[in-house]
């Protein structure tokens, strides 16, 4: 099986849009997508993280080419969305998962494996290969309606492995499992991840997302609000003001720390003040505390230039650095933040993403808004 | 061969049949049908001789009320077969008869009629090994016997079982009451179940048997009773695959598979009709096994039952697929099957109703053209004539619904009168025969029905034989009056119907002063009429040697050659007895005709309908499966054969001396031509003269090639020609063009090309041809039902399909009078099929269209 070069994406979405039309003669339409665009490339353990209603099965959906897209363009390894070809190289595990009751796990693995078009042979050797895998085996003659929701989904894994896919898409995979069953999935994706399959996992569990996932989006009321490997997500990026956790003391008299302090910082902030460029004053002091052993506060800083000059005018007025520490923002603030920016900014705007009648310029309103969280993709 | 493109959707197909076994309401629908199938296994049959009487095998119940009144009351029938067996019946009947006999009307039971002769089968066995008190050798040496019969007679008494010696009875019984009885065959069946008898005979044959199993039994239990129950268990069960299909967690997952739309949803399709192929699959197979190993008939035309009860599945499955993709519910899916099954009811049972109101009481059984005039005897029992001017056919005689009268074919009388006779109840009731009056119409009458002479009991046929004599022919005799004492009789009825009222009181005078019939004589004349003899008009001109056997044919000859007569299996040439005698004396008896030639005709099962046609030198004879016979008119040998292969004949006309038209079963006109060598193609009527036998030409001639078993004569049937479903014709020789019957009511006249072109040349006169207008309900029914009919599937009309199919047969002759009268019914074999087939076509298709083109 040909596994693409991870220069090249497998899969490509630029300015996807998509609007359902319904009722009499179809004049009501729900804009589901408005000009999403991302790139996930081979090996890739992509993730795509967002409220429900976000427009995440809508993506996957086009995607496979269950439905078809109102607007842009998307490709699978190169392969126009729907084709035979691109879904062969396909595996999906969808949300809810539903095997017919008569199937047992084998039976199961049979027919999935002939609608995608493998041999018997082929079917027995990969059935029993991924029954182990997902830790099916010795079950797989029981009727799927005793199952539990955990097996049946470690089922759906295996059978969306069965003809061993280039690009597993998996959606909520573990949406709906309780914690035994969660980290069972979780534990195969993660072999399959470390087998370097490329994973396109959808999801509204952060905690999963940020376990397994290597690459993110972050998706809101039909638009990528963020997109880019996670650490990149999690805060800290280049050019990004970060908070900065300080305890300080004067050796000499530590009574005095609180004066001292107060003494470097305005002279380190006029020192700063007249390089400012943007006119924004990264300097206010969040958090300040002090007591007999010293002062503790914390205060944003603009990059590493401006720490690394505020230590030394720390160091120049005497003052003892007892702790300092980088304090990162998590995926969860990042998402809430991301996500809260878009809920604030439909509300002022509520044409952007709420139900519209058709002939908006969707794909540019989406455009404005990644361009106004400073994220593009995650090149 | 794997086809490794349609793997995915064979197992699509695949997992509808392992869903379906996994059914439970499967299941208990295959129990059923096992159980079904482990009650039916122990019926069996066992056939024996024919040794009972039912009520229905009297075909003429007055005839045999009027025999034995006469061997009650005739002296001189007291030591013969009339008077002994009469004086056998049970005392109660024999009063009744006595009654009879003295002139009274008394009804009898047909039924009371077969217990008493079968107690009379019964006193034989009491009185064995001598011979019973009603039978006397000597007395039954002078009656017309059968071979069994003289065969059965000619066995010891001791080496006669029980059931041969009921079957002598019986036969013995069938000789002294000829013209009674239905011909039936010398073994019926009867069934048993689990080793034990069934109370009653069948009374049919074999063959018969086989019939009705396969053309009645089987697709009424399998089409009508069994495969609607599992059609509707089939929607109710395969009504919720498409909604689960369509479930998210199923629809995008298979969506997600490298598999066309399109394919997926013909595969579910597909494979939604496994539950009906399992279900009806058992029961065929199971009814198959039981009919060939119970019953002995391995018809393996009965597993077409399968593929007929699908198409009928897939009508109903085909419109709960769209309604499953639209609204994703089982219950609206099964609500729009039913709605359309409601539909097609309401359509088939109104057009039905229609049909049988409006369309067949107008759909013409035979026709007569005299001069410019065109009559019709209709279904309805009416007589109309068509009126071109105005485009309709009038009613001389009406028509009417549902009718049980028969109108015989009419009878040219003259240049401006035609004659029929309705028979009231005249087409099942045996004692509805009666002694029916002569129906004339005249032209100068307007085509007014005017009552003629009083026909002959139980007259089924007339015939004007060379405008000389009338002829009425009833199941046991063959009449004649003269022509001219008819026409004499019908001026006499419009002179006194001139002078009615100046006679009235004459009348009324002379019946007061007539004697009454009292006196033995009278009683006896009045018992030969009330048994279809000679009356007061007609004289028999059978020859007193002769006796009639149904089913009778009869065929005029043109020239002094008489008259063919065939009966049962016995072909005879009739001719008048001399110049000297041929005018008939009315019951004098005297003027019997003779038989010039006879022959036989073997016969085959009582399923095969007797066929006969002459000209003055060739005879066409069918008695049985296999090729028309070429008799010679004159010495009736047998000097053709003429194969048919597939087309079974339903009646036959003269065109020419050497050219017939036969109509075959399927409505459909072919040309049988004669000749004598094919090579040169010359007629006989070329070459030789018409008095010459073919005996004679066959020496005369240097070497003439033989065909056929060595045959002087061979035949050749043309492809079929004209319309379609031809319900009549005739050929009109003064025109010398043909009328072809069909579609209803509407006329083909046309010419025929010459007889001795090799390809027939039909030309229709377009500018003769009637094309009447339809009525108000006509029209209704033709366009407005006729269009819906084919807007629905024709589910009810698969009954048919699965008839002709079991059956291999496209049509049945459903009632017959013994003298070749029938109704016949041409069962749509393909149309159903096309309609039900198409309907899915376009309704799976549409489906596929939608499911291609909608997002889930």
């Amino acid at each position: 099986m040909t596994i693409d070069s991870a220069g090249d994406p497998v899969v490509d979405v630029r300015g996807l849009s998509k609007t359902y039309r319904s009722g009499l003669f179809r004049r009501t339409s729900v804009r589901a997508l408005g000009g999403v665009s991302l790139h996930a490339r081979a090996g890739e353990v992509f993730g795509l993280l967002g409220p429900n209603g976000a427009g995440k099965t809508t993506m996957i959906k086009i995607l496979l080419g269950v439905i078809r897209a109102t607007g842009g363009e998307a490709s699978l390894f190169g392969l126009p969305l729907g084709s035979a070809a691109a879904r062969r190289r396909v595996g999906y595990l969808p949300e809810s998962l539903r095997i017919d009751r008569h199937h047992t796990a084998r039976t199961a693995l049979r027919y999935y494996g002939r609608l995608s078009g493998l041999d018997s042979s082929t079917i027995g050797r990969r059935g029993d290969e991924l029954l182990s895998l997902v830790g099916l085996e010795g079950r797989d003659r029981e009727p799927v309606r005793r199952f539990s929701k955990g097996m049946l989904q470690r089922l759906g894994l295996a059978q969306a492995l069965m003809h061993d896919p280039d690009l597993l898409v998996l959606d909520e995979p573990t949406d709906g499992l309780d914690p035994v069953g969660r980290s069972e999935v979780r534990r195969v994706i993660e072999r399959l991840r470390d087998a370097g399959k490329t994973i396109f996992l959808n999801s509204h569990i952060l905690h999963e997302v940020e376990m397994v996932c290597s690459h993110l989006a972050i998706m809101a009321r039909g638009k990528i609000l963020a997109s880019g490997p996670i650490e990149s997500l999690r805060g800290g990026q280049r050019g990004e003001a970060v908070d900065v956790e300080l305890r300080l003391t004067y050796a000499e008299e530590p009574t005095q720390t609180q004066e001292r302090w107060s003494h470097c910082f305005q002279a380190h902030r006029a020192t700063l003040s007249d390089s400012d460029a943007d006119g924004e004053n990264h300097h206010d002091v969040k958090e300040l505390s002090d007591s007999r052993e010293g002062v503790s506060l914390t205060l944003q800083v603009r990059d590493q230039s401006d720490l690394d000059a505020l230590v030394d005018r720390i160091r120049s007025e005497g003052l003892s650095l007892m702790h300092l520490q980088r304090q990162r923002m998590s995926l969860e603030d990042t998402f809430m933040r991301l996500v809260g920016d878009d809920a604030a900014a439909s509300r002022t705007r509520p044409e952007l993403v709420e139900a519209s009648v058709v002939g908006h310029a969707e794909d540019d309103q989406g455009a404005n808004i990644n361009d106004a969280v400073g994220v593009g993709d995650s090149s | 061969m794997t086809v490794a493109w349609l793997r995915p959707y064979r197992s699509v197909v695949a997992d509808s049949f392992h869903a379906a076994t996994a059914s439970r309401v499967l299941w208990a629908a295959m129990i059923a049908i096992w159980v079904l199938l482990l009650a039916l296994a122990p019926i069996g049959v066992k056939e024996d001789y024919t040794t009972s009487f039912r009520w229905f095998d009297f075909y003429n119940g007055t005839r045999m009320k009027a025999l034995l009144a006469r061997g009650m009351v005739d002296p001189s029938e007291t030591e013969r077969p009339l008077g002994m067996l009469a004086r056998a019946l049970p005392d109660d009947l024999q009063r009744k008869l006595q009654r009879v006999g003295e002139g009274e009307e008394v009804r009898i039971r047909l039924d009371q009629f077969a217990d008493a002769l079968n107690g009379v089968i019964a006193a034989d066995l009491e009185v064995a090994p001598k011979d019973p008190d009603w039978y006397a050798k000597d007395a039954w040496s002078d009656v017309l016997r059968q071979r069994e019969l003289r065969d059965l007679d000619a066995v010891a008494e001791s080496d006669l079982g029980e059931t041969l010696r009921q079957r002598r009875a019986r036969l013995r019984i069938e000789a002294a009451l000829p013209g009674v009885f239905e011909a039936r065959s010398k073994r019926s069946v009867s069934l048993t179940y689990a080793g034990l008898d069934f109370p009653t005979e069948l009374q049919i044959d074999r063959a018969q048997f086989e019939t009705v199993f396969n053309q009645f039994v089987i697709p009424t239990l399998v089409h009508w009773l069994l495969g609607w129950v599992l059609v509707f268990l089939g929607v109710l069960v395969t009504a919720s695959i498409i909604p689960d299909m369509l479930q998210p967690g199923s629809l995008h997952l298979l969506l997600s598979k490298p598999v066309s739309r399109t394919g997926l949803l013909l595969s579910k399709f597909v494979g939604g009709c496994a539950f009906v192929t399992l279900c009806v699959a058992q029961l065929v197979l199971g009814l198959y096994l039981i009919a060939g190993l119970r019953l002995g008939i391995w018809n393996h035309r009965i597993l077409w039952c399968v593929p007929v009860a699908l198409v009928l599945f897939a009508v109903f499955f085909s419109v709960s697929v769209p309604a499953g993709l639209r609204w994703r519910s089982p219950i609206i899916s099964i609500a729009c099957a039913g709605a359309l099954a409601g539909i097609c009811l309401v359509i088939g049972v109104m057009g039905g109703i229609l049909d049988a109101r409006v369309v067949q009481p107008d759909r013409i059984r035979s026709l007569l053209v005299r001069g410019e005039s065109v009559f019709a005897v209709t279904n309805g029992g009416g007589v109309v004539h068509y009126e071109p001017d105005e485009r309709v056919w009038a009613e001389a005689i009406d028509s009417q619904a549902m009718s049980r009268d028969r109108v015989l074919t009419p009878v040219a009388l003259g240049d401006d009168r035609i004659a029929t006779a309705r028979i009231r109840g005249g087409r099942m009731n045996p004692f509805g025969l009666g002694a029916p009056d002569l129906v004339v119409l005249s032209q100068k009458n307007d085509w007014k029905p005017e009552p003629g002479m009083t026909l002959p009991t139980a007259t089924e046929r007339l015939m004007n034989w060379r405008g000389e004599k009338l002829l009425a022919v009833n199941s046991a005799d063959l009449l004649a009056v003269d022509l001219d004492r008819v026409l004499e009789s019908i001026d006499a009825g419009d002179e006194d119907e001139t002078d009615s009222d100046d006679d009235s009181e004459q009348q009324d005078t002379d019946q007061a002063n007539a004697p009454k019939p009292n006196s033995l004589a009278q009683w006896l004349g009045n018992l030969v009429t009330m048994q279809g003899g000679a009356t007061d008009e007609f004289a028999s001109i059978l020859p007193p040697s002769f006796v009639m056997t149904p089913p009778l044919r009869l065929a005029p000859l043109d020239s002094d050659l008489g008259l063919l007569l065939l009966s049962r299996e016995r072909l005879v040439r009739l001719v008048p007895p001399g110049d000297e005698q041929i005018s008939v004396q009315p019951g004098s008896g005297s003027g019997a005709w003779q038989i010039a030639a006879r022959t036989s005709v073997p016969r085959g099962d009582l399923t095969t309908r007797p066929v006969l046609v002459a000209s003055d030198q060739f005879v066409l004879v069918q008695n049985q499966e296999g090729p028309l016979l070429v008799l010679d008119s004159d010495s009736l040998e047998t000097i053709g054969k003429i194969p048919l292969g597939e087309t079974e004949p339903l009646s036959l006309i003269r065109v020419s001396e050497n050219a017939f038209i036969m109509l075959s079963m399927q409505g459909r006109c072919h040309r049988v031509r004669l000749h004598l060598d094919a090579s040169d193609s010359k007629t006989p009527t070329e070459e030789t003269t018409p008095t010459t036998t073919v005996a004679d030409r066959a020496q005369a001639e240097p070497e003439p090639r033989l065909e056929s078993e060595d045959l002087p004569i061979v035949g050749s049937v043309s492809e079929s020609f004209g319309p379609k479903d031809v319900q009549t014709m005739l050929w009109d020789g003064d025109s010398e063009q043909l009328l072809i019957a069909h579609h209803v009511d509407q006329v083909d006249v046309g010419r025929l090309g010459d007889a001795s072109e090799k390809d027939l040349q039909w030309s229709l006169a377009s500018s003769q041809s009637i094309r009447p207008q339809r009525g108000t309900w006509r029209w209704i029914e033709h366009y407005v039902f006729g269009t819906l009919r084919w807007l629905t599937p024709q589910v009810l009309d698969l009954g048919n399909t699965t008839a002709g199919m079991v059956s291999g047969e496209d049509a049945l002759v459903l009632q017959e009078s013994e003298t070749g009268d029938a109704d016949v019914v041409r069962y749509e074999i393909l149309g159903p099929m096309v309609s039900c087939l198409l309907f899915i076509l376009v309704w799976v298709g549409g489906s596929c269209f939608y499911f291609s083109r909608t997002d889930f």
